[in-house]
């Protein structure tokens, strides 16, 4: 499956590709995150972990992190 | 269409909704946004900011935050920790009766970074309609942040950028503090900025610092109390809550900042603690807090240097000078206004 990732700190867009079901998580771990580090939105509404990503969406993430 | 069927999911309800399944909220049949993993909570939009309200107004009472206060100077820079901290604290400021004032500081910093910080607190405080302050450290002192970050080397001033501008900032919020009447200043400091306090502060084993980690410091010799009601909330917490009140704010990074590998470190792993044992950096710092700085402050507090008045701007100074007066000396022989 793939999905589309908006990565909002570094302005780039990446294609991600998974086996089977994939969940909110599954994609925050595979950019190296944890749960905690970052907000995930779909059409601007944020996502729980949980949920499972759909086929060619677009995800946006967000890292909760300001740096200060 | 909506049909409300929960089903038994690895512990979490699910909601078939237009028939995709959505994580349901906790405490109505709303499509959760937030799962709150310290308090086994999925919430909905409605019930994410009804929590984080009610859990600011419990936490202010259970730690008797605003006893005693008259008013209140709310330090906003315009991030999400702050402009969550003012929309709190004007529902605070109702619940107990106490009056705010919200201040901003304009440090200069270029990129448009402080122009577009001080842009999103005042949207703020307009919105709130809460009287405020904006001081601009050039038009008053003649410099600015990217003064510092560029001559402060040259003028004599050791010290990383970040270490001066969090010296300016707590010196021009006591000022300002003293000049609107205010008797507590409150700051959007975090519970992730308190986890890598208290894990940097027992590292380092600098006991002076861990005595000024207390979220409630009493007023002074001229030195107004300062308190941290944001402590036990994270910054996931306070993002989110800006996106779902679509609140303005800044989310760019000051050009100044440089990560440093240890704090970012900290942050990390104590973000990966967090996820296996969900509730472990409140529990971290809460125990830090109650038990094992209270019994350090009795020890050791008086050793630390007593309060007297500056002799240049007769502001509270453990020295002879303040620290700012130092900055402010240094950065004049460099900088003409």
């Amino acid at each position: 499956m793939k999905v589309r990732v908006k990565l909002i700190r570094e302005g780039k867009t990446v294609e991600l590709e998974f086996k089977g079901k994939v969940r909110v998580k599954d994609l925050v771990h595979r950019l190296g995150y944890t749960v905690e580090d970052v907000i995930v939105l779909k059409n601007g509404e944020p996502l729980v972990e949980d949920e499972l990503l759909e086929e060619n969406s677009e995800y946006v993430v967000m890292p909760v992190a300001s740096g200060g | 269409m909506t049909i409300s069927t929960t089903l038994k999911f690895e512990d979490i309800k699910f909601l078939a909704l237009e028939g995709k399944l959505m994580v349901k909220c906790s405490k109505c049949s709303e499509r959760a946004v937030i799962r709150l993993r310290y308090a086994r909570l999925n919430l909905c939009r409605k019930h994410f900011l009804e929590f984080i309200e009610n859990r600011f107004i419990k936490l202010s009472m259970r730690n008797k935050f605003f006893k005693n206060v008259k008013r209140v100077l709310v330090a906003v820079s315009g991030g999400k920790d702050s402009v969550t901290l003012l929309h709190l604290m004007s529902k605070a400021a109702e619940y107990f009766g106490f009056e705010i004032h919200g201040l901003t500081i304009d440090l200069g910093i270029g990129n448009n970074y402080s122009s577009k910080s001080v842009e999103a607190s005042l949207k703020n405080f307009e919105m709130l309609k809460i009287p405020y302050t904006v001081f601009s450290l050039k038009k008053h002192y003649g410099f600015t942040i990217d003064d510092v970050a560029l001559y402060g080397r040259e003028a004599g001033i050791k010290k990383p950028v970040c270490s001066v501008c969090g010296t300016i900032k707590r010196y021009i919020m006591n000022k300002v503090a003293l000049d609107v009447d205010a008797d507590a200043i409150v700051t959007g400091h975090n519970l992730d900025d308190m986890v890598q306090y208290v894990l940097s502060s027992v590292y380092s084993g600098r006991i002076e610092d861990i005595i000024r980690l207390g979220l409630k410091t009493p007023t002074r010799n001229g030195l107004i109390g300062r308190v941290k009601p944001l402590a036990y909330f994270s910054e996931k917490e306070t993002l989110m809550y800006v996106i779902l009140k679509k609140l303005p704010f800044n989310y760019d990074i000051c050009p100044h900042y440089r990560p440093r590998s240890f704090h970012e470190k900290i942050r990390k792993i104590s973000n990966e603690l967090e996820e296996a044992v969900p509730g472990s950096k409140i529990t971290l710092v809460r125990s830090f807090l109650e038990k094992i700085q209270p019994a350090l402050e009795a020890k050791y507090s008086s050793s630390i240097g007593k309060l007297r008045k500056c002799k240049l701007c007769g502001m509270p100074s453990t020295g002879e000078i303040c620290s700012f007066c130092k900055i402010r000396l240094a950065m004049e022989k460099i900088v003409k206004r």
